[in-house]
């Protein structure tokens, strides 16, 4: 039994920015998080603000440099948008893997940002294209950093009665592909005990152009592995490979919980940033070289 | 007692009515419709005994508000026959024997369902995924797997529409 509460549906951002400044309100787009809680009794706030309903925030927009993902997009239409680009295929994937389809039905990615748990899928494929957040409260809006939005499990810099607006990701060079890697105790449904994000660019000659590895699940926020940018210019080979998983497992930071231990954690991060990588390369045509 | 008025489809007849916000629309379905073949499972968005489409898509009606159905079309295993005639899907649900119990089959009906709108020809890895929100302790998923199939086969195939 789901205790009452007020319902508002703002049909703008300022009139839902109001309502989240003046009362004991939970916001919610699809809802799929704060229902299970409020069933559960876990929270019972006086008012939700549902935005589904802004038109502002539905959608994703493609500029020049930018994709915009409004706060409103279900991972359902992630998936769809994202299906033939490559660029983008790790977030369509991690989308992908969020609870069923009935859930991707309503939920949204900047829900699961939102939500901020260590396993939420979509913190580290957000990662990987140097995105900000559009934040917005009463007092007006802000960009900030994706890296800096998570700061802690369920923990995020949302000030009180702050919002998001939309997800804003930086379109990656041409050439580059990506991939979400996940592993968990069953494929529908559940969470990542791990989850790597990788975004690799190869030249014609297999050597690295770009490359990105998020990580999450690991460390009590998303993370980026650090130093990957020094890998620029070597050939995509299994050596590699070898030193990304090296580098990744390095910086994780698990934890041992009933669902998996730190120990096995940190082998599987070596292991899927590997196979995340690899399946960049296939998807930019390439094969991963025997070295020497 | 926050209250909304709304109108929607449900299976095609339309519905005006006030609501409580904090009714789900599971509970508006089965409780004040009385159309009880949607079921309740486990409540969180797991089990999927509770999947009817909301505009075309596959959602838990137990995760969703029943204010949020307001100007929705609402289709639930109840709008499947065709008077007193089975759909194809119901047939091979049957002929197949993809149930025992049957609690999840209002649900995997309407995934199904959802599924042979877009793809009419699914193998069983697509028929996997499209069902992977909706729990069967009983089958072991293979005869509803081959019902899945054998409805698409009668749908898509059988007048040349395929």
């Amino acid at each position: 039994m789901i205790e009452p509460f007020v319902y508002y549906t703002p049909a703008a951002v300022a009139e839902a920015v109001q309502l989240l400044g003046q009362r004991s309100a939970k916001l919610i787009a699809g809802g799929t998080d704060v229902l299970v809680q409020m069933q559960e009794g876990l929270l019972s706030p006086e008012a939700l603000v549902d935005i589904s309903g802004i038109d502002a925030l539905k959608g994703i927009r493609e500029e020049t440099e930018h994709v915009v993902i409004g706060a409103a997009a279900t991972h359902h239409e992630v998936m769809e948008w994202a299906h033939n680009l490559p660029q983008y295929a790790a977030l369509a994937e991690a989308s992908g893997s969020v609870g069923t389809p009935q859930v991707r039905n309503i939920a949204t990615v900047a829900g699961n940002l939102c939500n901020a748990v260590p396993s939420a899928d979509l913190g580290a494929p957000v990662l990987l294209y140097n995105s900000s957040l559009t934040l917005a409260s009463a007092n007006g809006s802000r960009q900030l950093p994706a890296i800096e939005f998570f700061t802690g499990p369920k923990k995020t810099a949302l000030l009180p009665g702050e919002m998001v607006l939309s997800i804003r990701l930086t379109a990656p060079p041409v050439g580059c592909a990506s991939a979400y890697c996940k592993h968990g105790p069953r494929k529908a449904s559940d969470l990542a005990m791990v989850g790597v994000a990788a975004m690799v660019g190869l030249d014609d000659n297999s050597a690295v152009t770009s490359l990105v590895i998020g990580l999450n699940a690991v460390a009590p926020t998303p993370i980026l592995v650090q130093g990957c940018e020094q890998l620029v210019g070597q050939v995509m080979s299994l050596s590699l490979l070898d030193r990304c998983a090296r580098m990744a497992a390095q910086q994780c930071r698990p934890i041992t919980d009933y669902r998996a231990g730190a120990e096995y954690r940190r082998d599987m991060v070596g292991v899927l940033t590997k196979r995340a990588l690899e399946r960049c390369a296939a998807k930019l045509g390439k094969e991963v070289r025997e070295d020497g | 007692m926050d209250e909304r008025h709304i109108s929607f489809k449900v299976n095609g007849e339309a519905y005006a009515l006030t609501v409580a916000t904090n009714r789900t629309l599971l509970s508006l379905l089965r409780d004040t419709l009385k159309l009880t073949g949607t079921k309740y499972g486990c409540g969180e968005g797991e089990c999927g005994a509770c999947t009817v489409l909301m505009d075309g898509r596959p959602v838990n009606a137990c995760l969703v508000l029943a204010v949020k159905a307001d100007k929705s079309e609402i289709l639930t295993v109840e709008g499947l026959a065709d008077g007193g005639k089975l759909h194809p899907l119901q047939t091979a649900f049957i002929e197949k024997g993809a149930l025992q119990c049957g609690y999840c089959t209002p649900g995997m009906l309407m995934s199904a369902y959802a599924l042979l709108q877009g793809n009419h020809r699914p193998n069983d890895a697509e028929i996997a995924d499209a069902l992977a929100g909706n729990l069967c302790r009983c089958t072991g998923y293979q005869k509803i797997y081959d019902a899945v199939k054998e409805a698409a086969k009668v749908l898509y195939t059988e007048d040349g529409n395929d």
